[in-house]
Order: structure tokens, then sequence, then C-alpha cells
């Protein structure tokens, strides 16, 4: 078995150590989660140290999985196909962190722990999975998988409202995947494997325009139209929404602010930790991948989507009354700049947006952690309801400083970077390739200035002034941290202001995978665009 | 053990060396006062860290005095086309600053041991001060705009986080905050002009810049031209923000809630200098156009902080609308034409600044008020501070054979050689510079008199007079106020300038006198002159000052301050707005469709009555309904 077999896998040996064990060694089963993650971690941290990086795909493993033969349609070939590029590599390491720390956090929840746990370990190998998956069918198959434990870790070990939130969670993104499906099978009809002939998944053969039939659904000679639209551009916007919804891009972001509320602090954690990147992955890897044309055509519009979602994200936190929506909104504002570099299909723009993406992930998960730490003690996060706390606890305090700094964007620290790059790629694309024009990154940076005042503001509310708590009883409840959170945060915090001063840490590594992406993009999307407009003028 | 003494040997070995030991030395000591406590050993280590980057700074400029200048530079990232390498550069510019900042860092350290004793967060306090002379070093020998960035912000972070030390203090909780975010708008400033020029030049490394605009000067299309030209403008406004020029000035007097040593080192002599720096290190960029804006608003800016400081009463608010004051005649300096003299005065007004601010911070210590109204005859209180503060006072006046009075006629110099060349409207830039004179000496008159002169008040306090590690700062920042000409040599000197600069500042002092000096003290006999002089001439023309200056204050507090605090309260009310719809609109559209289906559901559920006729019926009509539609359509 390969590295990467191991690295999505290993999880099943946690699921089933968790359901043999009987109910009385239910303190063991945090342990055993915390363990395999800790595993993916120094696993993934190996994979990482040992990535080449002038190279694409790396630690490859293909295999047949489902070979049919499905009578006049031919044989049905679907393959195990895996594999690590510069765009995926640092969002396996970051899930594998993001997931030690949720485990760790995890050790909060004291109800049906069997079923918890069981369905933590099977959304950690669907995470891996996506991540990882070079055939569409298996990455259709993990995505999906993904989806199903968050419903039930949501809707069964959620706050008050958590059916309404995990419902609408699934309803949303269901939406997205149901096209998938679709356009999925389309692709599978119109691409043929160069060597056997057959009709393929695999998503490199979909990537190059030189596999696709010439009469195919999807394919570039063919020029079929669905109400006078390229079938192509229908295919790229449906799964573009698919991705969005998950990314979350305005409008498609309300399921988030009530997902995260009533979610228990780990699964915000993995939501906004991981799952809005597996959103941003799929745009890259799959609408930018394979529907390059369709990707020129729209990116004015996606790039004008992100800035609209960095600026109304914005407001909304500043709006907002609870910390934990606060942090919601603002992961919407963040996103957003990830939106923009992609758009920008400029090698400084989309690494900056994989920079965003990563550093995102990591201060997410410190955000969410932190205002766990206040709920954990006191059910409360009513920004009105605490005064002073830095008197309270002060060693919180300067976690939540380091935090909200790092996420304010400040220099030295890892949001910075990828904010900077993002809309630097963004501002150099007029010149470059014209997919957006400058004044987009000049609006844009306006979400740093509302983003420092949402933030300060809340730092200013909760945080100083004299100490005043809804409650009385809170001054014994509200303790300083403890060690196992320690153990969370230093690390976290560490990561952050380290990537922020040797951002090429991330940079070396997805430099070549990304300009090979945006070369071949624009190559493809353009032959194909001109084609297209030739026929039809 | 050999790579040890091979480190040993380049840090000790090469001036590369010694600059990166300069820059190390504040951050070691900001990492170890983590877990120091004791506080004799927290003032060992900050104030020796920082006398070694002195020393450094010192062996710096001995070698660079010679016109010699060197820079070190290592690769630190490569994105796509951009390519942005951790650089440092040590010319005589930069190493005076170096020596500037650290003087008078130890300086406001070895004050602080005595102002800060009765502090519980004491060496945190002495960590943030650490920090911030880390990262203004930082700032000062970046050579790569992106790095110049960086610690451009940690600057405007270290200085949040000592603004709002007092974190009990509401008043300073919300200064800091005040003061982020209007720094955050000129970051905006300072990011769009990075986007600008690598847009344009595709290099944000200094050295590159100025050989490209000067190697291809004329070949640099047009297009890209105009995105320099706007880089200018973008970088302007974050010299707006940081060197607190007219409108965004307001967040400055705001900061006056930190602990008095940090006005004193962050707000008066280093960090808000750091526009001004920016603008020397980026001025071959400056455009004509973007410098006649700059000396506008610079000269304007000189006027109206000596204006409003002429109607303050806290002692801390006096000296921070001087600082605007001052910065704005730097600012000015820079916009015609003449870099040197704005370095000039900046290092003359970073001594007398600094030093004023410190015995302000001295008398605050004594007597526990800020308000100069509370204050009278404290000059037998604290003999030290009184001589040290009319020296610094004369300084920043201007009077000759003072520092000051060097720098400002440097100014005002090549300021009147300017507008002559342009004449016109920009001849209201020299106005304001000589008016701006004019008021300085009047408030500072105003206050000083206020302040020490008259009866002493009644104090008790143990204390008999200065504690030696106030007095000894205060000495030798003062002494940088007597000796400090020969530094610049002037471009376009003018013989008369003196008179005229004399005569303002005199004016100045006669307002003053009569208006608040004769009316509130009354030290000397009243002759019948002074008396109508006094009814008629500062009731009149004073009136006019005051209700000028009283408007202006208005202005400040209601239209600037106000129009910032507007946008402010617009982006909370179209929070507000943007909450709404995303509740009502979106999100309720959303429920809608939710809804709508699950009604859809309910009507069809309902027509599933299980009763055979109905489905007949059901089924007629819908044949009938089928029927018509193809007949239609024959």
């Amino acid at each position: 078995m390969s590295l990467l077999s191991l690295l999505i896998f290993i999880p099943i040996v946690g699921m089933l150590l968790v359901a043999v064990l009987p109910k009385s060694y239910a303190p063991v089963y945090k342990f055993i989660t915390t363990g395999i993650a800790v595993f993916q971690v120094l696993l993934a941290g190996y994979l990482y140290a040992h990535f080449e990086k002038n190279a694409v795909f790396q630690f490859v493993e293909q295999t047949n999985w489902i070979h049919l033969n499905i009578g006049s349609l031919g044989d049905l070939q679907i393959d195990y196909f895996v594999g690590m590029d510069g765009i995926s590599a640092a969002l396996v390491l970051l899930s594998s962190i993001v997931m030690l720390m949720a485990s760790l956090s995890s050790f909060e929840i004291k109800e049906n722990l069997k079923g918890y746990f069981i369905l933590f370990n099977l959304m950690n190998l669907a995470i891996m999975g996506v991540f990882l998956s070079l055939d569409f069918f298996l990455f259709y198959v993990f995505y999906e998988l993904m989806l199903l434990p968050l419903y039930f870790l949501i809707g069964m070990w959620g706050g008050a409202n958590r059916e309404y939130a995990s419902i609408k969670f699934f309803l949303y993104t269901l939406f997205g995947s149901v096209f998938m499906l679709l356009v999925m099978v389309g692709l599978y009809f119109s691409v043929k494997d160069p060597i056997t002939g057959a009709h393929t998944f695999n998503m490199l053969h979909m990537m190059n325009p030189a596999n696709y039939q010439a009469d195919g659904f999807f394919s570039y000679a063919s020029n079929s139209q669905l109400y006078g639209i390229p079938t192509r551009f229908i295919a790229f916007i449906v799964l573009f929404i698919g991705f969005a919804i998950k990314v979350p891009m305005v409008p498609f972001h309300t399921w988030l602010p009530d997902a995260h509320v009533e979610a228990p602090t780990p699964i915000s954690i993995v939501l906004a930790g991981i799952l809005l990147k597996v959103g941003a992955y799929g745009i890259i890897r799959i609408c930018y991948g394979i529907f390059p044309d369709a990707a020129i055509h729209y990116s004015y519009y996606i790039g004008l989507m992100g800035m609209i979602s960095i600026i109304y994200g914005a407001l909304n936190a500043l709006n907002a009354k609870d910390l934990k929506r606060l942090i919601a909104y603002s992961s919407v504002s963040h996103m957003g700049f990830v939106l923009i570099g992609i758009a920008s299909l400029t090698t400084e723009g989309l690494n900056g947006a994989l920079y965003q993406l990563f550093s995102h992930g990591i201060l997410s998960t410190m955000l969410f952690f932190l205002v766990g730490v206040l709920y954990y003690r006191v059910q409360d996060r009513d920004l009105a309801n605490f005064r002073g706390l830095s008197l309270q606890m002060p060693k919180f305090t300067v976690f939540v400083v380091i935090a909200f700094f790092a996420s304010l964007g400040l220099p030295g620290m890892s949001g910075f970077i990828g904010e900077a790059f993002s809309l630097f790629g963004a501002f150099l694309s007029e010149s470059t390739n014209g997919m957006l024009p400058r004044w987009m990154a000049i609006v844009s940076t306006l979400g740093i200035v509302l983003g420092a005042a949402y933030f300060l503001w809340a730092l200013q509310r909760m945080f100083f002034g004299e100490k005043k708590f809804k409650d009385k009883s809170w001054e014994v409840a509200l303790k300083d941290l403890t060690f196992r959170e320690y153990l969370v945060l230093i690390p976290l915090a560490a990561i952050t202001i380290l990537l922020g001063i040797f951002p090429s840490y991330l940079f070396d590594w997805s430099n070549a995978s990304v300009s090979v992406l945006i070369n071949d993009a624009l190559v493809n999307g353009y032959i194909y665009l001109h084609q297209y407009f030739l026929i039809a003028s | 053990m050999e790579q040890f003494t091979q480190l040993i040997s380049f840090v000790f070995g090469s001036a590369k060396g010694i600059a990166l030991l300069l820059l190390a030395a504040p951050l070691i000591s900001f990492v170890l006062l983590f877990f120091i406590k004791s506080r004799k050993l927290v003032n060992l280590v900050s104030i020796s860290s920082i006398s070694i980057s002195l020393l450094a700074a010192l062996y710096l400029l001995k070698i660079s005095v010679d016109g010699n200048t060197f820079s070190l530079s290592t690769p630190w990232l490569t994105v796509g086309n951009i390519h942005i390498d951790f650089s440092i550069h040590i010319d005589i510019v930069s190493v005076l600053m170096l020596t500037l900042v650290s003087i008078v860092a130890i300086m406001v350290l070895v004050f602080s041991t005595e102002y800060m004793r009765n502090e519980s967060r004491y060496s945190i306090f002495f960590g943030y001060i650490s920090l911030f002379v880390f990262a203004m070093f930082g700032l000062l020998i970046s050579r790569n705009l992106f790095w110049m960035y960086l610690f451009w912000e940690l600057v405007g972070f270290c200085s949040y986080l000592l603004i709002g030390f007092y974190t009990q203090k509401q008043s300073a909780i919300l200064a800091n905050k005040k003061a982020f975010i209007i720094n955050r708008i000129g970051d905006l400033g300072f990011l769009a002009g990075l986007m600008l020029l690598l847009s344009s030049l595709g290099t944000l490394d200094l050295y590159e810049l100025a050989t490209r605009i000067q190697e291809h000067g004329l070949f640099v299309s047009i297009a890209d031209q105009q995105l320099i030209h706007y880089a200018g403008y973008a970088f302007f406004i974050a010299v707006i923000a940081k060197s607190a020029q007219f409108p965004l000035h307001i967040w400055l007097p705001d900061a006056m809630e930190g602990p008095t040593p940090v006005s004193a080192l962050i707000h008066a002599a280093t960090m808000v200098i750091a526009g001004v720096y920016l603008l020397l290190q980026i001025y071959f960029l400056l455009d004509p156009t973007v410098l006649n804006f700059i000396a506008i608003i610079g000269s304007f800016t000189a006027f109206l902080g000596a204006f409003i400081a002429g109607r303050q009463y806290d002692l801390k608010k006096i000296l921070a609308y001087s600082t605007i004051s001052q910065l704005g005649y730097m600012v000015m300096a820079v916009g015609v034409a003449a870099p040197m003299a704005a370095f000039y005065h900046l290092y003359t007004h970073a001594f007398f600044k600094a030093a004023l601010f410190l015995a302000a911070g001295s008398i605050i210590h004594r007597i526990h008020t800020q308000d100069i109204r509370e204050m009278s005859g404290v000059r037998r209180l604290l003999p030290i501070t009184f001589v040290v503060y009319l020296i610094s006072a004369a300084a920043l006046v201007g009077i000759p054979f003072f520092s000051g009075f060097f720098s400002k006629e440097a100014i005002l110099n090549e300021t009147w050689h300017w507008a002559q060349l342009h004449g016109n409207i920009y001849l209201l830039v020299p106005f304001f510079a000589f008016a701006g004179v004019m008021l300085t000496a009047y408030y500072v008159f105003r206050h000083v008199s206020l302040m020490f002169f008259g009866e002493q008040k009644k104090i008790e306090s143990s204390i008999k007079k200065e504690h030696c590690a106030i007095s000894v700062p205060l000495i030798v920042l003062s002494t940088g106020s007597l000796f400090m000409y020969p530094l610049y040599e002037e471009v376009h000197e003018l013989a008369y300038m003196p008179y005229i600069t004399i005569s303002l500042m005199s004016i100045g002092f006669v307002f003053a006198y009569l208006l608040i000096y004769k009316k509130v003290v009354a030290l000397l006999p009243a002759t019948h002159l002074f008396n109508r002089l006094d009814t008629n001439v500062s009731s009149g023309l004073g009136n006019v000052v005051v209700y000028f200056a009283k408007y202006i204050s208005w202005f400040d507090q209601y239209i600037v301050d106000g129009f910032v605090n507007f946008l402010g309260n617009l982006g909370v009310v179209l929070s507000g707005v943007a909450a709404w719809l995303d509740k009502y609109i979106i999100d309720a559209s959303v429920n809608f469709i939710g809804n709508g289906t699950q009604k859809v559901g309910d009507i069809v559920r309902r027509s599933q009555t299980g009763k055979v006729q109905s489905y007949f019926a059901f089924s007629a009509l819908l044949l009938v309904v089928i029927i018509w539609f193809f007949m239609r359509g024959i």
C-alpha cells in the first residue's frame, strides 16, 4: 500500500477500533482518534517534506477499480487514481493539522461518543480522499461521503437550533452535488483514454483537449449548445455554483453562519478549516482545470463576486452580535480574497489564493477554537455579555490578539501574505491577461480596513475595559487556558507567525504546479474561445 | 562550534553583520522579557540591548559618514514574476535615523523606570517598547518596500498595544482602536502603491526602482508613467495617516491616552516621522504634481496644528497638535523639493519634542494632572524640568541659536524660493508656513507661562525634586536642542529670512502675552497702554484668534473627525442594512424555496385522496387539456 492510500484509509483503523471496543472503553475513543490524526500529520508532513518542488503530480497510484462491459456503451472504466501536486500538497497538510486540532477539540464532546468518533473518522477519510483523487468518480464519491457525517455531526451534537442548521447545510450542498453528477457523466462520455480508447473519469485526461471526442457533449470541437449557450459554459456554471456554495460565495453563503453557530466546536473547525477549502479546491482543480475556456469567459464575474463577498461579508461581520457569527462572516470575507485571486488567472493571484486557503484554514481553526473555549465555560458568546476579559483570562487574550491580528492581515503573520498576493494577482491581471480590471483589486482593499474594524471593535468590547460579565458566577467559571488548550493554540499561533515570516514554505511548493495550471488554462481556453467565436460569427 | 565562531566573526567582522546585530538586539530583548519578572533584570536587559544597538549604529555612522553605502540581500520569496528579497541598506540617512531612534529609545526607557514604577505590567511595557524599537529599526533599514510595509504595520501594531496599555481605561482603548483603523486607511494607500509599482516597474526594491527610473527614464511607457504618478499619491495617503497630516491627523491627539513615555518615543520622535522617512526614500518616484499636492497638504497641516494647539488646555494635547504642525513642516519641505531640509527638521524635532514630552511626563508624574489651568509655578517645583522645557520650547519656536531655528529656517527658505518659482495659488504655502511660525510662538508662550510661572499651587508630595532617572534623560535630550546646526548646507539662503521669522515670533509672543498672560496671571504691573491694548486689541484681534481657533477645533472635531466617525457609522448602518438584506431577502428567498417545495408537496399530497372517482375526474381534466393543446397546434 502506498503512502497516499495509507494517508486516506488509516482512519478506517480508528473507525473499526471505536466500533469494536465496548462502551466501557468510551474515554479511549478520543485518544484513538487523536492518535490517528497525529499519525496523519506526521505522514502528511513527511510527504510534504519529500515533495519534489519542480515536478507536478507525485506519489501517484493508479489501479483499475471498476471495469464493466455495459453493452453498446462500451467499457465502464473507473480507476482508483490518487496523486499529489503543488495545489493539493499544502491542502493535505492543512487538513491533517486541522483534523488533529478538531480531534483535540472533540475532547469536549460528552454524549454518544461511539457514534461521534466513528463519524469523525469517516469524515477524516473522505476529506483526505477529496484532495488526493485524480479520478472524477472517486472525487465525487469522497465528496459525497464527506457530507453525510457532517450532516449528522451538526444535527446530533449541535446547539439548540441544530436540526434547522443541518438540514439547511445538507440541502444547500446537495443542490450543488446533484448537478455535479450530471456534468461528470457528460464528461465521461466526451472523453476517451488515449491509450485504451475507452471512456474515462480520469481528470488529467479531461484537462487535455486532445482527449475529447469530436462529437462529445462537452467536447471542444462539437460546439454543442443548450438554449444558445455552449454546453461547456453551462457545465462550468453549474459546477461553479456547486463549489461556490461550499466556499461560500455571496449570495450562496447563508448556510454558513447557521451551520457554524449551531455546530459543536470541532465541527465548526472542520467546516471552516477544511470544507470551505474543498469548495475552492474544486473550483481550481475542476472548474478551472477542465473548463478553462469558460473560466476565462466568466473570470470577470467571479472576480466581481469575490470582491462583493469581501465587502459584504465584512459588513455583516461588523454587525454581528454573536462572536461565532462574526467569525463565520469573516470567513465569507476572507474567502472572497481566494475567489478574486483565482479569478485573476495569474500565477501570483492563484498562489496567493492557495496561500490564503492555508492561512485561513489555520486561523479559522484557531478562532473557532477560541470561541469554543469561551462557550465551553459559560455557554455564551454574545459580544455584549463580556467586558474586560483580558483581566479575567490574560493568557487566553494573548491568543485572541494573535488570531485577530493575523486574521485582519497584520504583516508578519500568514493572513497578510495571502490577502496581499491575491490582490497583487488581481491588480496585475489587467496588464498581463486582462481578466480583471484594476479597480476590483483597489475596491477589495476596503475589506482590509473593514476587517480591522470588526476585529478591533470586538476586541475592544469583549476583552478590554472594566471587567463586567452578564452573570456574577462567570468570574469563577471563566478560568484561563488548560494544558489541552495550549496544545492546540500554541502550534497554531506558531504556524501563523512562521508562515508570515517564511512564506516561501508554501509558495515554493505551489509555484510550479500553479504555473502549469495557469499556462494550460490560458492556452487551452483561448484556443477554444477562438473556435467558438469563429463559428458564432 | 566552528559554525558558532563563523557566526561571531560574521556578526562582528563586517558592517553587514553589525547591522543585523543592531536589528536583532531589541528583538532578543522582547523575547527575553516574556520570561523575566524581576524589575532590575528587565531594566538591564531592555536598556543594554538598545545600548548595543546604539553602539552598532555609531559604528555604522563612522563608516557611512564618508559617503559609504552598503547593502545586504537574500532571496525571500518568488511568486510568479514577483521576486522579493529580504534586503537592508545602510546609508548616511538611515544610519542617522538609527542613531536617533536608539538614543531616544534609551532615554525613554530610563525615564520609564521611574515613570512606570507603580505599574504591575512593568515587564510587558518594556517588552512592547523593545518590539517597537525592533520594528522601527527594520523600517529604517529595509531596502525593499514590501519589507518596509511589513515593519510599517508592525510599528503601527506596537503603537496600538502601547496606546491601549492601560487596558481598563475606556478612553485609551477607544483611542488605540481609532489609531489603528485610521492607520489602516493609510495602509491601503501603501498597498495600492505597492501594486502600482509592481504593475509598472515590476519590482519593489528601492535600488532597482531607482536604476530602472534612471536607465529607462524616457522609455517608461505613458501608461506606466501614469501608474507611477498614481503610486505617488497612493504612498502619500500612507504618509498622511502615519505622519498625522490633514485630514487623517485626528488619531494623534487621541493617542495621548497612552503612557507619556510612549507619546515621547512613538508619537513624537520616531513612529510618526516614518511617513516623512518614506517620502525621502521614494522621493525619486514623485513627480512635480504630486509634490505640489504634498506641499499644500503639509503647509496646511503645519498651520492647522499650530492653530488648534493654541486652544487646548490639556498639556499632552498641546504637544500632540504641535507635533502635527511640525510634521506638516517636514512634509511641506519634501513637497517643495527640499528633502534634506525635511530630514534636518525631522532630526532636530525628534530631540526637542521627545524632551518636551518627557518633561510633560515629569510634570504629570509629580502633580498628577494634565490640565494647564490647574498648574502654575511649576518652575519652583521641578527646576530641571523647567529649564529643559524652556530650552526645548525655544527650539520648537525656532528662536535663534537653538536647533529648531536652523532647521525651520532651512525649510522656510526653500519654501519661499519654491513659491516664487510657482507663484499664484502656491503662495498660500509659504503663507501658511509663516502663519504657523507665529502661531507656534503663540501657543508655546501661552502654555509655558501658564504652567511654569505664577503662584505655586500647594501640592502634597513626599518627592522633593526630580528623580535622576527622570532628570538625566531630560538633560541629555535637551542638549540635542542646543548643538545641532552644522548638519545642513542651505541651498537657497535668503539674508532677510531670520528677520521675518523673528518678527513673526515676536508678534506671536505679544499676542500670547496680551491675551493669556495679562488676563490670567497678571505677573507684570499693567500699564494704561497695555490695558487699552488688552481690552481693544486683544479682545478684538485676540478674540478673532480665539474664535477662529475654536472654529478650527470645532471643524476638527465635528467635520473632519465627524466625517470619519460618519464613515464609521455609515459602515455600521450599511452593515445593518446588509444584515437585514441577508436575513429577509436572501435567506428568506432560500427559505421560501424550501417552504414552497413543501407547500407544493402538500397540495399534491392532498390530491392523493385514494378515491377512484377523483382520479378519474383528474385524468379526464388532463385529457381535455392535452386535446386542447394539440388542437391549438393544428
